[in-house]
């Protein structure tokens, strides 16, 4: 039973991860809250299913084979961050509009977007029709083939943002904008044209991490939302801004949320974990609320 | 700071009241003029009042604190629980029979209990940047509506409570029930909706009086500039957790009202998207202002009542009842976004007043 709640824990984390990465970029580059990305985790997993399920099959799509779905979702996925920002949020700032009203925007935002596409799709959950697969061991931890993909996969795409934000160009400005923006802009860094490339980065990665939580659930209009209280959990633990810390943040919110479902109580009320999430995150709040990498001058 | 301060230009009232007064025209001409149109508008009015008492709370939170609080719904539900639980009620699957109180120190056990929620909420956040209390809301306004799930024996689970609803209608004058059959509208709908106004106008008193005297002018410069207030020696912190406590008891109150419209309390009754609502609401008033909120619910109701017929309009072949409550959702976070972006302080609030960073 552990040993499974462990599994179901690493996967969940990994995608609570990768989904986490791009909230917590965009934070860092742009001081913005983004309370619409779960709901942009949402639409990635939508197209994806609209590309690949045949157009007789509810809800109606046009039958490609998965793996160019997730490619042309995850494509289209940055597409939609990148028109966010250049018709949404670069005018906005433009207008000096201030913080909390583009906060408030993002919650509107949110709002707009879920059921917009409970009017696509309707309230049902969908599959990927991708079947079922057995569990097989692999180092001696119970998972199916498709989840050591997801996790392998999620893996790869951190790694090689790691590696992006540490050693390129543009990933290096990222960060020196995330550390502090004037020096930045100072120093000659295309300010529009970073923060064009972190929301293309983070829309495109979030497809991508709605499309893995909906192939270990369904795809529903309301997926994402309910994963964002995760993601926050995760961004939080991890050190808000940071996009190391949402890796690891979103580990271990994965693997203590599953495997509390052991709990007496948890284990009859599954959805119960997600109150677990909330109390981690509080009393990260109470005891370091910078997280495990943030850094102390962004808590107040 | 003197009384003017407070006051709003001229014209932009006038505009705000002319836009209340059709609101209120269009609910009755919506309905053709017809022998139902009082019932509808009573319908809508007990809707309208029920969220301006939400969204008064809420501009004590944000409108004079800035305390971005989007788990409102969370106060609306532990008040009502509190109070319909302790008024004579059935509660469970079985409709197991308790409760022996009178509904007036109900509701005010309900507010107080919502209080302290504020005062818990504000113990991790309020020393924090104001994007934390908003995650954290957020978080608890949706976990407290699963924990009252899961403790059926408490609250029923799923199944709810019912049956509380005698102990508002056992207040029931009787000119009332006389004057609501001249009217051919049901009395305990009449009567509602009559206790929501009542409710509305003591509060929105209430909060004149309070946000008018020193301690809410230490409240608006908290909001101004926090640096300013703490170097006068005020514990700015200790301010807005009195501001968390008010405006959700005063949240509270609206949820003892919301489950009395509704007649039975279920955990999916508060559902994190009344939240939005109730910023919808604050935001098309005028966040900061006093007749905002109000003005506001009333404006907002009459559109969503007339969104069935236009959403039937839209989606002519599927319109069921998810496809017009999904359109209600889309209106609202719409109206959301285009008054931030045009209009951010509303019918009724002042420019100057506007708040913009996150402090």
């Amino acid at each position: 039973m552990f040993l499974d709640q462990l599994a179901n824990g690493i996967v969940l984390g990994t995608i609570i991860a990768i989904s986490a990465v791009g909230l917590s970029l965009i934070f860092g580059v742009t001081g913005l809250v983004n309370f619409a990305h779960g709901d942009l985790l949402t639409l990635g997993a939508v197209f994806a299913l609209v590309f690949t399920v045949p157009g007789d099959v509810d809800p109606g799509g046009i039958g490609l084979p998965f793996w160019l779905a997730v490619v042309l979702a995850v494509v289209l996925g940055g597409v939609v961050g990148g028109l966010l920002e250049r018709g949404l949020f670069r005018p906005l700032r433009d207008r000096e509009v201030g913080g909390i009203a583009l906060l408030v925007i993002t919650i509107g935002l949110a709002l707009v977007v879920r059921h917009v596409i409970l009017l696509w799709i309707g309230g049902d959950g969908y599959g990927y029709g991708l079947g079922l697969q057995r569990r097989e061991s692999f180092l001696g931890i119970d998972l199916t083939p498709r989840d050591v993909m997801i996790v392998l996969v999620s893996l790869a795409v951190m790694a090689g943002l790691g590696l992006f934000l540490l050693h390129s160009r543009t990933g290096k400005a990222m960060r020196a904008l995330a550390d502090n923006p004037d020096l930045a802009e100072a120093s000659g860094i295309d300010v529009n044209r970073v923060i064009l490339v972190t929301w293309i980065i983070g829309g495109s990665v979030g497809a991508l991490g709605g499309i893995f939580l909906g192939m270990t659930e369904q795809v529903r209009y309301n997926m994402g939302f309910n994963l964002l209280l995760l993601i926050f959990a995760a961004v939080i633990l991890g050190g808000i801004g940071t996009a190391f810390g949402a890796m690891i943040g979103g580990l271990i919110i994965g693997i203590v949320t599953q495997v509390s479902t052991l709990l007496p109580v948890i284990e009859t009320n599954t959805d119960l974990k997600l109150a677990v999430a909330l109390g981690i995150m509080i009393i990260v709040l109470l005891i370091r609320p910078q997280g495990i990498l943030g850094k102390r001058e962004r808590v107040s | 700071m003197t009384a003017d301060a407070t006051a709003i230009p001229r014209k932009d009232a006038l505009v705000g009241y002319a836009l209340v007064a059709l609101a209120i025209l269009w609910i009755f001409a919506g309905n053709g003029f017809s022998s139902t149109s009082f019932n509808v508008f009573t319908g809508v009015m007990i809707s309208a009042g029920i969220y301006a008492i939400a969204a008064l709370g809420l501009n004590v939170h944000f409108g004079f604190t800035g305390l971005l609080n989007f788990g409102h719904v969370a106060f609306m539900a532990v008040g009502a629980y509190t109070a319909v639980l302790l008024v004579p009620h059935g509660v469970g699957r079985l409709g197991v029979v308790g409760g022996n109180w009178p509904l007036i120190p109900a509701a005010l056990v309900g507010m107080a209990l919502a209080a302290l929620l504020g005062l818990l909420l504000g113990i991790p956040t309020l020393r924090l940047r104001g994007d934390y209390l908003a995650i954290v809301t957020i978080a608890v306004g949706e976990i407290l509506r699963l924990v009252a799930r899961a403790a059926e024996g408490l609250t029923g689970g799923v199944f709810g409570v019912i049956n509380f609803s005698n102990s508002l209608q056992n207040l029931r004058p009787g000119f009332v029930t006389t004057i609501a059959r001249e009217l051919r509208v049901p009395p305990a709908q009449f009567f509602l909706l009559i206790s929501i106004w009542i409710l509305v106008v003591l509060v929105w008193l209430g909060l004149r009086l309070l946000l008018r005297s020193p301690w809410g002018r230490v409240l608006k410069s908290i909001r101004e500039d926090e640096e300013a207030a703490r170097a006068l020696g005020k514990n700015v912190v200790a301010y807005k957790r009195q501001s968390l406590m008010i405006g959700g008891a005063i949240g509270g109150l609206a949820g003892v009202m919301l489950a009395m419209s509704f007649g039975t309390v279920r955990p999916d009754t508060f559902l994190p998207l009344i939240t939005f609502f109730v910023w919808a609401i604050l935001l098309i008033g005028g966040a900061g202002s006093f007749a905002g909120p109000i003005a506001g619910s009333v404006i907002f109701w009459a559109i969503l009542s007339q969104t069935d017929s236009l959403a039937n309009t839209l989606f002519s072949s599927s319109a069921g009842g998810s496809a017009v409550a999904a359109f209600r959702f889309v209106l609202a976070g719409a109206l959301i976004m285009a008054i931030m972006i045009f209009r951010p302080q509303g019918l009724f609030g002042k420019k100057e007043e506007l708040l913009l960073e996150i402090k």
